[in-house]
Parts: C-alpha cells; sequence; structure tokens
C-alpha cells in the first residue's frame, strides 16, 4: 500500500480554456496552479499544450473552472471525463448528453464538437454523477457569457445540481477597465481577479490550521463530539470543526456518520453539515483538507506559519 | 598467432615481408656496384611502403633521379602515352600485388646484403640533418622538370616505380654476372609482361637505351671520378657517407632489436668460415654494409670490407657451403631458418630450384603451387621431426632447416600466403620462449587425428571421425587443420609422396606420419594434452554412442507418449504459426509470444483433457526432457560442429570418402534439430507453469474496458490475481468460468453507474457495510479503508477487494467473493476516488 505523504492540494482545478482571438475553440485542462499553466498555453512559459499552440488561438484565457478537487488523480478522472463526455463511464447511458455519432478511424467513437453550453452541460453533468457528485467541488466562471451560459442551462437541466456546489464568479473588473478617467484615483494595482485571485496555498486556511494547531500540539482534543470517547492523542484519526472559535472535534468516523445523517447505507462520504457542538455549518472537503494537511503535510504546515514572521523580518531591519 | 585474414588485410609492413625476403633470397649476390646503382631508387618505395616520407621530393628526388630519369624517359613518355590506359594498369596495383611489388625490391635489396633496416634508417637520416636537407635541395634544382614530375609520380605509383626498379637491378645482375642466367630472367620478365602489356614494351625499351647510360649511373668506383650530371648522386653518396657514424650511434640501439636481421645476414653473406667472427660483430657488420657503400667514394674500408665484398661475389657466383647453424637464438632466426637453406645448397640444386621460384615469383597462378609443394614438404619433415626429437622447438625447427631437401623460392605472395598460415607467434623473446611451441597444436592435432583413426574403428566409423573432429580444436577454439585445408586443396598435394602416401586418411593428409611416429615420447608437454585430448574424445564418442541409443529410446518413449496427441512444442513455431494455431483455436492473435504459446499450452491441455490427464503430460514431459536436454546438448552440438570440418577437407578427399562424409550429415541432420527442440519444450511447460504460478502474483488483469474479445477472457485467470478465487483452478479455460459472466455483463453496457443488479446492489449493501463498520484506526498515518475513503485519499482496487474477501464479507455474512471490478463499481457509485494499482501502461503507479 502507498504512503500517501501528501496532503490535499490547497487548490486542483479543471479549466475550461477558450481562446480570446476565436471563441469556439476550447480547451479542458487540468492543474494546481491555474495561472501558471495559462502562461504555459499562452508561450510565455514553457510546456504548454499542443492543442494551445496555434499562433493565431493566441492568447488564451480560463472562462471557468472547477475547483476542489482533492488531489490528481480526482483532478485527472474529472478531467478526462469532460474532455471525453461521449465514452466516459462514470456518465450513465441514459442521462449522457454528448453522444458520438461518428467513429474514429481506430474504431472509438469520435467526440462530437463541443461548444461552450456542451461543456457547460457535461460539468452540470459530471457534477452530478455518482462518480462525482459526493466530491468537496466548487464551480468559477471568469467570463459572464459563459456564468450566463451556466445559469442558463442550470434551469433548463433536467436534474438539479446538488446545492451544496458553490458556484463563484469573478468576472473582469469592467467598469474601471472602461473608465479611464475614474481609474486614475486608484493608482494601486487592479486587484487580481479571475484564476489570479484564486489562492494557491492554503492561505484562506491558515486561521483554522493555527486552531487545529493549538489544539492538536497541546494535546486538547478532549472527548469526540459525537460519540464522547476521549481522544487519546495520536492515535486515530480526529477532525475538529472549520469553524472559529469551535473546537469540536471527534473521530473521522463518527463526524462522517454525524453529517450524513439520515441515510447512511447510501453515502458513504458526507458533503457538509452541521457542528454538533458550535450548530456552524461545516464543509467536509475543508475538514479533511486540514486533517490531512495536518496529519501529512508538517512541512506546508511550517510554512504557512512561518510566513507572516518572515515578512515582518526584513520590514524590521529595513526601517531602522 | 596471426591469422592468414589479418595479414592480408594489413596494410604492407615490412615486418610482414622478412619471411619471404629470406625465403625469397637468390642465391647469387649483387655486386657491390649494383648495390650502389640499387641503393637510390630503393628509397623512394620503402619512404612509401612505411609512410615515413613526409621528406619532401627533394632528398628522394635526387635518389629516384639518379635511377630512374635517366634510364626511364622511355617509361615517362609511355606512361604519359597510356594515361588512358592506365586505369587497367593500375587496377591490378591491388594491395596484394603491391605487397608483392614490395616485397620484390625486399628481397633484392637484401641480396645485395643491404639491411632494409639500414636502407630505412638512411632514408630517415637525412631528415635529422639539416645540412643533408641543404645539400639535396640544389640537387633537385638542377634536376629537370620531368625529373621532378617524376619523383612526383614515384611518389604517387609506388609499384610501377618498384617495378621499374626491380627491373632496371635485375639487368644490371644479370650483365655482370652471367649473361645466360639475364636471359631467362628476361623471358620471364616479358611472361609478366604479357599480364601487363605496358611493362613488357617498358622492359623491351628499357634494356637498349639503359646499357649506355648505365655506366653515368653506376656509383663511382673509389678510383674513379664522378661524372658531373649525376653530381646529385654524388652529393648523395657523400652525404650518406657523412652522416653514417652520427646516425650509426642513434639507431645501433634500434637495430639490436631486430635479430631477424642477423640471421638473414649470416647465411646469406658470410660463409663458414668467418661464422664466429661475423657472429661476434653482427652489428657491426651491417652497419658497415651501408658504410661499405659510402666507403667507395671518398676512401678505402677497413680489410674487413674487402674481405667480404670478394666473399658476397663469391656467393653470388657460387654459392657456398650450407650457412653455418650454431646457437640460432631469435625466434626470428628459429622461424626464418628454414627458408635460409636453398641459400646454403650447391648451385647445381638451387639452380632449379631458383627457376622454379623464379617462375613462381612472376607468375601468381604458380605461386600457390609452390606454396603448397613447399609447405607440405616442410610439413611432413617438420612432423617427422617433431615426434622423432623430444627438444623443444627451436633446436626442431634448427633441424629440419639443415636436413631439408627440398628448398623452394617461393614468391613473395606464396610466401606470404604460407607465413600466414605458419605458426608465428609475436611477442618479445621472453614471452615467446615460454610459451608452446607452435608446433605444439599441429602436434596436438596429429595425435588427435591419429587416437581418432585408431580408436573410431570400433564403433561406427563416421559417427565417431565426425565426433573427433568436431572436437579436434585448438586452444583459441577454433577448429584445427584450418591451416592444413588449403594445402590440401590444392592439386598440388599429388605430387607430395607423403601425402600420397597416406591414401587412408580421411581428413588429413599426414595421418600416416603420426601414427608412424612415436607421438606421445616425442613431446613432453604436448603429450598429455594431446592424450588428455584424445581420452575426452573418447568419451565423447562413447558419449555420442549412447546419445544415439538414448535417441532410439526416446523416440520409443515418445510414440508411447504420442499415443495421445503429443503436445505441440509451441515454442518452436514461429510467430505467425503461433497466431494461426491461436486463431484455430478461435482466439485474436496475441502480441506476445510467450503469452502466445502460454495461451496455446492452455487450450491445448483443454482440448485434451477427456484424452489425457492434461496437467500432467507437460510435467511428464518436462521431467524427462531435463535429461535428454543435457545428452543431446553434450552430443548434438558436437554433432553439428563435426559437419564443418569435412565439409572442409572435402576437396582433398577421395570420392568414396566425400560421400561417405556427406551421406551421415545429412541424415543426421533432422538429429540435432530435435534436440534443440526437446530442451525448448521443457522450457516452454516451465513456462506455463511459471507463468500459472506468476500469473496469480502478476497484476496484469484486465482493465475496467470490458469490452475486450475474448482472447482477454484467457486473461482472467491471471486477473483472479487479486482474488484468490475458486477459478484459479485448473479449470480447463473453455468452461466458462464465473468471471466470464461478469465480463459478459459488462458487453451489454459499459456504463458503471448502470442500476445494479440486486445481486450486485446486496454485494455492495455489504461492501459499505464492511467498510464503514469496520474499527478506526489507531495509527494516523494508517488510516482504514473508510478513514481513507473520507480523506478523499484514492483507493486502490485490488487492496481493497483483498481486503473484503479477506473475510470482511464473510464477517457481515456475505457469502461470496468480490472483484476488484465489484469494488471499482461500488466506489465510483459512492463516489470513492479509486485506481487500479498499474497505470495504464502498465507499470506501478509513483504518484497518487
Amino acid at each position: 500500500m502507498p504512503v500517501l505523504s501528501k496532503p490535499i492540494p490547497p487548490l486542483y482545478t479543471v479549466y475550461i480554456l477558450r481562446s480570446t482571438v476565436q471563441h469556439a475553440s476550447l480547451y479542458i485542462g487540468s492543474t494546481p496552479n491555474p495561472p501558471r499553466r495559462l502562461k504555459q498555453h499562452n508561450g510565455e512559459a514553457k510546456g504548454g499544450a499542443a492543442r494551445t499552440s496555434r499562433r493565431t488561438l493566441r492568447p488564451w484565457e480560463m472562462v471557468g473552472l472547477v475547483s476542489g478537487f482533492p488531489g490528481m488523480v480526482a483532478a485527472l478522472k474529472f478531467e478526462w471525463a469532460l474532455n471525453n463526455p461521449h465514452v466516459s463511464l462514470h456518465i450513465p447511458t441514459a442521462s449522457r448528453i454528448t453522444i458520438s455519432t461518428q467513429r474514429k478511424r481506430n474504431g472509438q467513437p469520435k467526440r462530437p464538437p463541443r461548444s461552450v453550453k456542451s461543456i457547460i452541460s457535461n460539468v452540470h453533468l459530471l457534477l452530478r454523477v455518482p462518480s462525482f457528485a459526493r466530491w468537496p467541488l466548487k464551480l468559477h466562471f471568469f467570463a459572464p457569457e459563459v456564468h450566463r451560459t451556466w445559469t442558463g442551462y442550470c434551469d433548463t437541466a433536467s436534474e438539479p445540481l446538488r446545492k451544496t456546489i458553490p458556484v463563484y464568479t469573478d468576472f473582469a473588473p469592467i467598469q474601471s477597465a472602461a473608465d479611464e478617467s475614474m481609474s486614475t484615483e486608484a493608482p494601486s494595482p487592479p486587484s487580481p481577479y479571475g484564476i489570479h485571485a484564486l489562492s494557491l496555498d492554503y492561505a484562506p486556511m491558515k486561521n483554522y490550521v493555527e486552531k487545529t494547531q493549538s489544539l492538536y500540539s497541546f494535546e486538547r482534543e478532549g472527548a469526540c463530539v459525537i460519540c464522547s470517547e476521549t481522544l487519546a492523542h495520536g492515535e486515530g484519526l480526529y477532525a475538529t470543526c472549520s469553524n472559529a472559535l469551535c473546537e469540536g472535534t471527534g473521530h473521522i468516523s463518527c463526524w462522517s456518520r454525524h453529517l450524513l445523517g439520515s441515510n447512511p447505507g447510501e453515502d458513504i462520504i458526507p458533503i457538509s453539515g452541521c457542528c454538533p457542538q458550535c450548530g456552524g455549518e461545516v464543509i467536509w472537503g475543508d475538514m479533511m483538507q486540514e486533517m490531512s494537511l495536518r496529519l501529512r503535510g508538517q512541512k506546508e504546515i511550517d510554512k504557512l506559519l512561518k510566513k507572516p514572521r518572515k515578512r515582518k523580518a526584513p520590514t524590521t531591519p529595513a526601517s531602522p | 598467432m596471426s591469422s592468414p585474414d589479418a595479414f592480408m588485410s594489413s596494410p604492407p609492413r615490412p615486418r610482414t615481408f622478412d619471411p619471404t625476403s629470406i625465403s625469397s633470397s637468390s642465391p647469387y649476390l649483387p655486386s657491390l656496384d649494383e648495390i650502389f646503382l640499387k641503393k637510390s631508387p630503393r628509397k623512394p618505395s620503402l619512404r612509401a611502403g612505411n609512410h615515413a616520407a613526409t621528406l619532401p621530393a627533394n632528398a628522394r628526388t635526387t635518389f629516384t633521379s639518379a635511377a630512374n630519369v635517366l634510364r626511364e624517359t622511355p617509361e615517362i613518355d609511355i606512361d604519359t602515352e597510356t594515361v588512358t590506359r592506365s586505369p587497367s594498369h593500375r587496377v591490378k596495383t591491388t594491395t596484394t600485388s603491391r605487397r608483392r611489388v614490395a616485397s620484390k625490391s625486399d628481397t633484392l635489396a637484401n641480396d645485395r646484403g643491404l639491411n632494409p633496416l639500414a636502407v630505412v634508417m638512411e632514408s630517415l637520416s637525412p631528415k635529422d640533418k639539416p645540412w643533408q636537407k641543404f645539400e639535396s635541395k640544389p640537387s633537385v634544382q638542377s634536376g629537370d622538370e620531368s625529373l621532378i614530375s617524376k619523383s612526383l609520380k614515384a611518389l604517387g605509383s609506388r609499384k610501377r616505380l618498384g617495378k621499374t626498379i626491380e627491373k632496371v637491378s635485375r639487368h644490371f645482375t644479370t650483365r655482370e654476372e652471367d649473361l645466360h642466367l639475364e636471359n631467362s630472367t628476361d623471358q620471364e620478365k616479358e611472361k609478366v609482361g604479357t599480364e601487363e602489356p605496358v611493362g613488357a614494351a617498358l622492359a623491351s625499351t628499357e634494356l637498349e637505351p639503359a646499357i649506355p647510360r648505365r655506366g653515368d649511373w653506376t656509383p663511382p668506383r673509389v678510383n674513379k671520378p664522378i661524372v658531373l650530371d649525376s653530381d646529385s648522386d654524388a652529393r648523395e653518396l657523400f652525404s650518406s657517407v657523412g652522416k653514417e657514424p652520427v646516425s650509426k650511434d642513434v639507431f645501433q640501439t634500434l637495430y639490436s632489436q631486430y635479430g631477424r636481421q642477423d640471421v638473414d645476414l649470416t647465411p646469406e653473406l658470410f660463409p663458414q668460415t668467418q661464422a664466429d667472427f661475423l657472429r661476434k660483430r653482427k652489428r657491426i657488420e651491417m652497419i658497415s654494409t651501408g658504410q661499405e657503400r659510402g666507403s667507395e667514394q671518398p676512401m678505402e674500408k677497413s680489410p674487413l670490407k674487402e674481405s667480404q665484398r670478394p666473399k658476397e661475389q663469391q656467393n653470388q657466383a657460387k654459392s657456398k657451403a650450407p650457412a653455418p647453424r650454431k646457437k640460432t637464438r631469435t625466434i626470428t632466426e628459429l622461424a626464418t631458418a628454414p627458408f635460409a637453406v636453398p641459400l646454403a645448397s650447391d648451385i647445381e640444386i638451387a639452380g632449379p630450384a631458383t627457376g622454379e621460384s623464379m617462375l613462381d615469383y612472376f607468375d601468381s597462378d604458380g605461386a600457390v603451387k609452390a606454396l603448397v609443394e613447399h609447405q607440405t614438404a616442410v610439413m611432413s619433415q617438420r612432423k617427422t621431426k617433431g615426434k622423432g626429437t623430444k627438444q623443444p622447438p627451436k633446436t626442431k625447427r634448427k633441424k629440419k632447416a639443415g636436413t631439408e631437401a627440398n628448398p623452394i623460392l617461393l614468391s613473395p605472395s606464396s610466401a606470404l600466403k604460407q607465413s600466414s598460415n605458419q605458426d608465428f607467434v609475436f611477442g618479445t623473446s621472453s614471452q615467446l620462449v615460454r610459451e608452446e611451441s607452435p608446433t605444439t597444436l599441429r602436434d596436438l592435432e596429429a595425435a588427435i587425428r591419429a587416437s581418432n583413426s585408431l580408436k573410431s574403428d570400433p564403433f561406427d566409423d563416421d559417427l565417431g571421425q565426425r565426433l573427433w573432429h568436431a572436437g579436434a580444436r585448438d586452444e583459441e577454439g577454433e577448429l584445427i587443420g584450418m591451416g592444413v585445408i588449403d594445402l590440401q586443396h590444392s592439386p598440388a598435394i599429388m605430387t607430395e609422396p607423403n601425402v600420397a602416401a597416406t591414401p587412408g586418411g580421411r581428413s588429413f593428409v599426414d595421418i600416416d606420419d603420426i601414427l608412424d611416429s612415436p607421438k606421445p615420447a616425442s613431446s613432453p608437454p604436448n603429450a598429455p594434452s594431446g592424450s588428455l585430448r584424445t581420452n575426452s574424445h573418447f568419451f565423447q564418442s562413447q558419449n555420442m554412442n549412447q546419445n544415439s541409443s538414448d535417441k532410439s529410446l526416446k523416440s520409443g518413449g515418445s510414440a508411447t507418449a504420442t499415443n495421445v496427441d503429443p503436445r505441440p512444442n509451441y515454442e518452436l513455431f514461429t510467430d505467425a504459426q503461433l497466431g494461426k494455431q491461436i486463431t484455430s483455436y478461435g482466439f485474436k492473435t496475441v502480441k506476445k509470444r510467450t503469452a502466445m504459446i502460454a495461451l496455446l499450452d492452455q487450450c491445448w491441455t483443454s482440448k485434451h483433457q477427456g484424452a489425457s490427464a492434461g496437467s500432467i503430460q507437460p510435467l511428464s514431459t518436462s521431467t524427462r526432457s531435463p535429461v535428454l536436454v543435457q545428452q543431446e546438448s553434450a552430443g548434438g552440438v558436437p554433432n553439428k560442429a563435426s559437419a564443418k570440418p569435412h565439409g572442409r577437407d572435402r576437396p582433398t578427399k577421395d570420392d568414396d570418402t566425400m560421400t561417405s562424409v556427406t551421406r551421415p550429415t545429412t541424415s543426421d541432420n533432422p538429429s540435432p534439430k530435435r534436440p534443440r527442440g526437446r530442451p525448448k519444450k521443457s522450457e516452454t511447460a516451465s513456462i506455463a507453469t511459471a507463468g500459472s504460478s506468476t500469473s496469480i502474483s502478476s497484476p496484469k488483469r484486465p482493465r475496467g474496458r470490458p469490452r475486450k474479445s475474448s482472447a482477454t477472457s484467457i486473461e482472467i485467470p491471471d486477473s483472479e490475481t487479486g482474488t484468490p478465487s475458486p477459478v484459479s483452478s485448473p479449470d480447463p479455460v473453455f468452461s466458462s468460468p464465473p468471471p466470464l459472466d461478469l465480463t459478459t455483463s459488462d458487453e451489454g453496457d459499459m456504463s458503471l453507474t448502470l442500476s445494479p443488479t440486486d445481486q450486485q446492489a446486496e454485494l455492495f449493501r455489504h461492501i459499505t457495510k464492511a467498510v464503514t463498520s469496520a474499527p478506526r484506526s489507531q495509527n494516523p498515518s494508517n488510516p482504514s479503508w473508510y478513514e481513507k475513503m473520507l480523506l478523499y485519499d484514492p483507493i486502490i482496487l485490488e487492496d481493497l477487494a483483498s481486503w473484503l474477501n479477506g473475510g470482511e464479507l464473510t464477517r457481515l455474512g456475505y457469502d461470496g467473493e468480490v472483484s476488484p471490478f465489484d469494488v471499482k463499481k461500488w466506489c465510483e457509485s459512492k463516489s470513492v476516488i479509486c485506481l487500479w494499482r498499474q497505470n495504464i501502461k502498465g507499470k506501478e503507479r509513483k504518484r497518487y
């Protein structure tokens, strides 16, 4: 059994790439670092895909992405399914949207030409299929028209998406770009948007990590919030509520049982729920990310927690 | 020992020529005048040969011009005229011909008592001396343009030059010594000329103009004044004289290392009377020859030289009594000793011999003949000698040389061939002395042959013979008798009495000799090894017989075994055949050969299960075959190899022997094949068993694509690897095992999310229960399956399946086993990230 030494990455995405020159040119890929990958696609960095190497199609932009993949394997699975919705086994035949009508020379079904709408619909579908339905995925849209397509499809979709999938939009600040006069009064560099606004590290969960670090390093696990069993330090996998100030901790199996709730027989992976201690909503993906970081990513934690000190260090000598 | 090929392919080296030159040295030695004439033309050829000629044309030009220009002006014209024809002329200048010419020149030089090395020294020395250069330059200027061009040409085509030189020298020799000889040589030259019309024309044209002009170019006597025209020559002579002492110091040491030169000189130049003295001061003598030339010009030489010169002349006129053979020391000396004999022999004997040699000398075809004759004679004598005398090789050789009755002057080419066939061992003398004598191999071979002819008789003749020959290998593993074969091949062998005396000799001519001679006693170091060999061979022959009996046994056994259809040896099949077989069984062709074989084995066993216990049959073959393999590998290989020597010897044999040889080989052709097949069969069996055994552990299994054709269904036993399912039992392949319906069920709809059947739903429920109800892990670094799933860890399907089958499902009351495919379905239905242990390329995953 391989030792899984890596924690759940802070970000892993499957993105939809669109040519800014020709909007019909689309590409689907996966990356833990969308800005870097976009650079590659645009030829600014080494390693772009051949499909996106044509100069007439550059530059490319990421019009949307699915984030929250718990790892490379999951992201690649999703990417492949989204790239091959006509053959992916994750899609039940009944609900398959993209149906191949032609065959390639090697006998394999040929992928029908895709459009933004087909991709969006397949994203919608894949987020519903059992294989991916309970993954802690999030949706991001960086192009208004794509988001419009999404919302439009959501209305017409035969089956609604589960409510717990968050959909974020982060469009380019059109207003500020249009009003040059207005922008003059704001000399500060424009705040990043789109993929550049995505955090690539564990910074968003810094507080959470700090809380759990203090909790676990001082062995204040206490008793399981669900089964009230005493949590022996280092003798099991314990998860802590992600809400600030709440230190509700318990076995992950207890947490999952608690979060799965009514029909434990059907699902085994929780998505989200309420913390039994504070009553606040907890997202299973976040909890697992934190726990994997705590169990397997001591290096990342150190990096995350040391950062502020490092920032201070250069400033203090610089000031005098 | 160097192979003949090496000799032929290697560029002409002075080293190569050495034996040749010695052997071909003519009994009459040229006069000193001739030597001086010779000296100048000699240089360019040597230069070219040695590739040492970085020296500009100047120095050489003087020499070349001296000899050639005046004499060869016609030739130049002819050349220019025949430029169109020249390609044909040059085509002939192959390596061999070139070598021959070079060697000719070499021999000539030797005849005159010129040491090639000394010549080299001289040619080299001008480079060293600046004043030499300066002197030579004006000579070039003084020379005509034609002269320069001539020298250039000489540079370009060594062969032509050498030829002309040779001719010239010959003329001189003949003229001065004996005219009738000259005529004969001329005739011979003309013979050559038939080959090369240009050369003939040259020869004819040269004769007339050369005579009057020769006076100009003969190196001046001590008393004679130098003609002005040849001032370049004169200078050369001066310079050579001047440089001589200096170069002596430099090259003395160099020269001393060439022991062979001494040998050359001793027989040729110096009669017995002065042998003692000469031996003592060999070196001095050698150098003195060079000095001698120089001494002509300015001053008189020491009395020693004076005494020597008449000697040489005497030699030329009448060859003296045999050269002294005492205390031959160097290897080269030993090696060349036999060939020096003709010189020593009386003129009556030498006359005819030389006549032959001259023929051979120019006739390339006749060369082989002469070579054969000589070689056979030498060999026969040597053998008798070697057996008779226990002495170490040195002495043996020496004696041989002394007693050699029929010495032949070999043509350079034939001599070269012969030398390649001889057992020359190159190395430092100290090494060589310690080494086994070159005759050891021959003795060994002879012993083997003798024992062969003796002992193979009781058994089947052909069989034994073949075996013996197969085993008759020298120490390097090469077949013995390779060198001998060529000699026998030629018809000249008929003339040889020794050969003719052995009608019964099957493979080698001299078996009788060997038999007659008291072999083992003769060579103490050789005898043990020889006897050992014979023993081994004897053993082999016995083994062979056993083998044959075994074969018969085996055939009987196989007959009994093959009452049931014998399992075809798939290992022997070609890929195409295997593919055909597989298709005949209704499978798609598999790419991997081993896979194909395994599949066919399975098919065969399942097919013939009813008839015979399929599992037992291959086992029995496998158990039985190793023995056979060993025996036959021992017997079969020599069998095959034995055909070779026979084939080689064939031409020399009588027809009946030939047929006797060929017959068995053809009859045995199938036999060597069989042993080859057998072992492989056992191998296949082992492979099959190994494959079945390893397949359980091998992680290779059909992937999620159940679409695979029935060919993959064969692999299903492999796919059970994760689950020790009952299918892994030796059920015939064709009985549809449980996993088959799994794949077929997938055929219809590939989607994993298809609503599971009731059975599957039941299974899934149990899996879920098993996973979730499993106890929590106490070790954070080793979470339980459920905790892994909760952590979104990729789940390895095989591991989970094995875990489930390892008692978890039964714990929950589920009677049955779960396949990784089921687990995959379950995982995907639960949004659990799952993986196969191997990636698509069939390798272990590195990243998760």
